[in-house]
């Protein structure tokens, strides 16, 4: 088929079914076009760029257009010499891992050292003060300064504020957006610089797990589990990843202690309705680690909320998804035992508001 | 406002702010309590030494869960004085909490400094663990937590100590053999907080943090010298709420498009109000607002005026009623015609009330008379053939309009 005859082009996928087939025909048609249309030099100046695309596109029509038997018997030599590049290629990967190693352990001490002396000259303690002091670090790009205060905030539970701060959700996806556009920003592991780069990134991933591990501990689950390690590196974890280590620590849980300890952080996330300004507010969703948690404890948690023994903050954030509940598979039961709960624990003693306005001054 | 501290209303309030942040672990609760409760009483604010008692415990329980706040000192001596006051508190993990404040210390030489101070801290513990006194180098004495601990030192030595050796002591000291269920849970407690304050953070098992390890492409999960793989089901778990969620999310889409914007639908509800005013529900005044409302040659329809009139109809019953006309059959006969369906002619005529063919009325009033497109017209379809099912159609008109996933439209079969 010659691919300069539009029109039989045209005719061609006429009368190919739909399918992939027709798709990729139908690209090359449109590429005919736009060529049409080109100017001489233009054209061959793409013509040159993309024999090597044509080549791959062909490539894959032919085995499309190949029997189940052919192409099994087409890939058998294919796939090993496949597998024996890829192999080498991993081989030489762990190999310059294994070197760097005593360095990315050296590097991580360093960071650590250095953290430890920018905390002692942190005398800031209130939420505000510390945001403050985070945006002059991140301006000195001072990573140091940085880990510092960010553990300061985390140990307070407030990982959340620095996230919407910088226009984030307070997820996990949030949290490694932060640290990789705002910390590591434009440093590509390849080229000249992969080795200093490298380098960096390993710091920063290592921090973003002492992070991490601080949510998990405070059943934070949203932002837990946000890097893992492949071999000697660390790495941000896939998000089904993240869920799989989050239900694996959920499940040595207590139903009962889940039921009191875990606030909203454990079932969802804020979303900043302005990226700079905190005083504009965020919006709560129920996340993916939520409706794990209630899909495995939800028959129990309505009991724990019949004996006024549930979260109060959290039965507050989540009696605003009656419908999401629902499709848990939650009884509606549930969202009556939610809304009849935070109707009971209105009632208090006389002076508590005054007590509290007074210890929050 | 100054607050009265040895008013018995204000002890009320702060015992129940008090054991709501220890009953639902409320960190900052916890810190801001703490903070006023101290700087209160150090200023004398507590006259009545039975209420400075109270206010002590209650602030030492929120101590306990601000911990990983505090500073190593302040953590040293809370425990201390206090350590036994954990076993009042509901489900409290000391070491979970002693962990937070572990990972959040940078240096591993600063970490293992601060274990070996709450070492010393309960080492120093003169608090009643158990009500009864234990033999303590053949001398009575005391059931104190540094009692327990120096009888544990003694016979196990000051080294680390295997948990299995922690348990034969348990069963066999001559100390234990009197306890009760609960002192014995306490005293086990006790000794293994112990053992965890002597392992150095730099050491595999003292690895405070949980790390993901990506093996082979299956996850395990490592934590003080412990690894544990994450089994298949609870991948499967994370599977089936993929999907279910894709599926939810399908659902909410295919709803929210059907239900359409909600300006709109008020326009429709208005026009629909304005009709039955001018028509009065008699079906030929309605056939034939409808018919004037199809536009000339280069004039554009009113598509809300053409939604409105068509719900009407079929809320009445008589969209059907329609083809018996002869300007409508018309209208169905070129609809054949123009999409190459001639042969489905005898057809319609043998049985005009056919549900393809009142589908090809209707495809013919949205989409070439009110100009919709396959979409709109589609959305606006499969709600009058909703309409019609519930009045009486049952699933007649069911699959003539379906939402195509991949393309997240409506179509017309």
């Amino acid at each position: 088929m010659d691919i300069d005859n539009i029109k039989n082009l045209e005719e061609k996928i006429k009368s190919l079914p739909e399918g992939k087939e027709r798709a990729l025909w139908q690209k090359v048609l449109e590429e005919a076009k736009r060529f049409e249309t080109m100017p001489q030099k233009e054209v061959e100046a793409e013509l040159k760029k993309s024999d090597e695309e044509v080549a791959l596109a062909e490539e894959q029509l032919k085995i499309l257009a190949m029997s189940k038997e052919e192409r099994e018997k087409e890939l058998t030599g294919v796939k090993a010499e496949a597998a024996r590049k890829t192999k080498e290629a991993e081989k030489e990967w762990e190999e310059a891992m294994a070197a760097i190693t005593p360095v990315l352990v050296e590097e991580d001490v360093k960071r650590r050292e250095d953290e430890a002396r920018m905390e002692k000259t942190i005398t800031a303690d209130k939420t505000g003060e510390l945001l403050e002091n985070l945006k002059l670090f991140l301006e000195k790009k001072d990573l140091a300064g940085v880990g510092a205060i960010l553990k300061i905030l985390a140990v307070q539970g407030e990982m959340r504020m620095v996230l919407n701060l910088y226009g984030y959700p307070s997820n996990v996806l949030g949290m490694q957006k932060f640290f990789n556009e705002i910390l590591i920003g434009d440093r590509p592991v390849q080229g000249e610089k992969a080795y200093e780069n490298l380098l960096f990134q390993q710091k920063v991933y290592s921090l973003e797990q002492d992070i991490s591990s601080l949510a998990a501990n405070q059943n934070s689950w949203t932002l837990a589990f946000s890097v893992g390690r492949k071999g000697r590196i660390w790495h941000e974890l896939e998000e089904k990843d993240h869920l799989a280590a989050v239900l694996w620590a959920v499940e040595k849980i207590k139903p009962e202690t889940a039921a009191r300890q875990f606030g909203p952080a454990a079932y969802g996330y804020f979303t900043p309705r302005e990226k700079g300004n905190l005083a504009a507010g965020a919006d709560f969703e129920l996340s993916m680690e939520g409706k794990l948690i209630l899909a495995l404890y939800g028959n129990f948690f309505e009991q724990q909320l019949t004996k006024n023994y549930f979260n109060p903050a959290a039965a507050e954030v989540l009696s605003k998804f009656e419908k999401e509940l629902g499709n848990i598979g939650l009884p509606e039961s549930f969202s009556e035992a939610l809304k009849k709960y935070l109707d009971e624990i209105k009632n208090k003693p006389e002076m508590t508001d005054v007590v509290w306005e007074e210890l929050t001054k | 406002m100054s607050i009265d501290f040895n008013n018995q209303k204000t002890i009320e309030a702060v015992k129940w702010l008090v054991g709501r942040a220890v009953a639902f672990d409320l960190v900052r609760e916890a810190r801001f309590l703490a903070n006023f409760l101290e700087k209160n009483l150090s200023a004398g604010a507590v006259e009545r030494p039975d209420d400075q008692l109270i206010y002590q415990e209650l602030l030492a329980k929120v101590k306990f869960m601000a911990l990983p706040t505090l500073g190593v000192e302040e953590t040293a001596g809370l425990l201390q004085e206090n350590f036994t006051l954990i076993f009042e508190i509901s489900d409290y993990d000391l070491w979970g909490k002693i962990k937070e404040k572990l990972i959040a210390t940078a240096k591993f030489d600063d970490r293992d400094f601060f274990k070996k101070r709450i070492g010393a801290a309960i080492l120093a513990n003169d608090q009643s663990l158990t009500r009864d006194g234990i033999i303590l180098g053949g001398v009575e004495a005391r059931g104190s937590v540094k009692n327990w601990l120096a009888d544990a030192r003694q016979t196990l030595g000051s080294e680390k100590v295997e948990i299995v050796q922690l348990s034969q002591y348990l069963i066999n000291s001559a100390n234990t053999k009197k306890l009760s269920e609960e002192e014995r849970r306490k005293v086990d407690y006790l000794l293994k907080f112990f053992e965890k304050t002597k392992i150095s953070s730099m050491e595999l098992g003292g690895m405070e943090e949980i790390t993901i390890f990506e093996v082979d492409g299956e996850l395990d999960a490592y934590e003080e010298g412990i690894t544990e793989r994450i089994g298949k089901e609870i991948k499967d778990k994370v599977a089936e709420l993929f999907s279910a969620q894709t599926t939810s999310e399908i659902q909410d889409e295919i709803q929210s498009k059907y239900r359409g914007n909600e300006a709109e639908e008020k326009k429709i509800a208005a026009e629909i109000k304005k009709i039955q005013k001018v028509a009065g529900g008699d079906f030929n005044k309605m056939a034939d607002l409808l018919f004037r409302a199809i536009p000339g040659p280069g004039r554009a329809a009113d598509k809300i005026y053409f939604a409105a009139i068509l719900k009407i109809l079929a809320e009445e019953g008589k969209i059907e009623k329609l083809l018996e006309e002869e300007r409508f059959s018309g209208m169905v006969i070129s609809y054949l015609k123009t999409k190459d369906r001639p042969s489905e002619l005898a057809g319609f005529k043998a049985n005009p009330r056919a549900a393809q063919y009142v589908s090809a009325l209707l495809q013919y009033l949205l989409k070439d008379a009110a100009g919709m497109d396959e979409d709109e017209s589609g959305r606006i379809g499969m709600k009058i053939f909703n309409i019609l099912a519930k009045k009486g159609a049952g699933n007649k008109y069911q699959g003539l309009v379906y939402f195509d996933l991949e393309k997240k439209e409506f179509r017309w079969s």
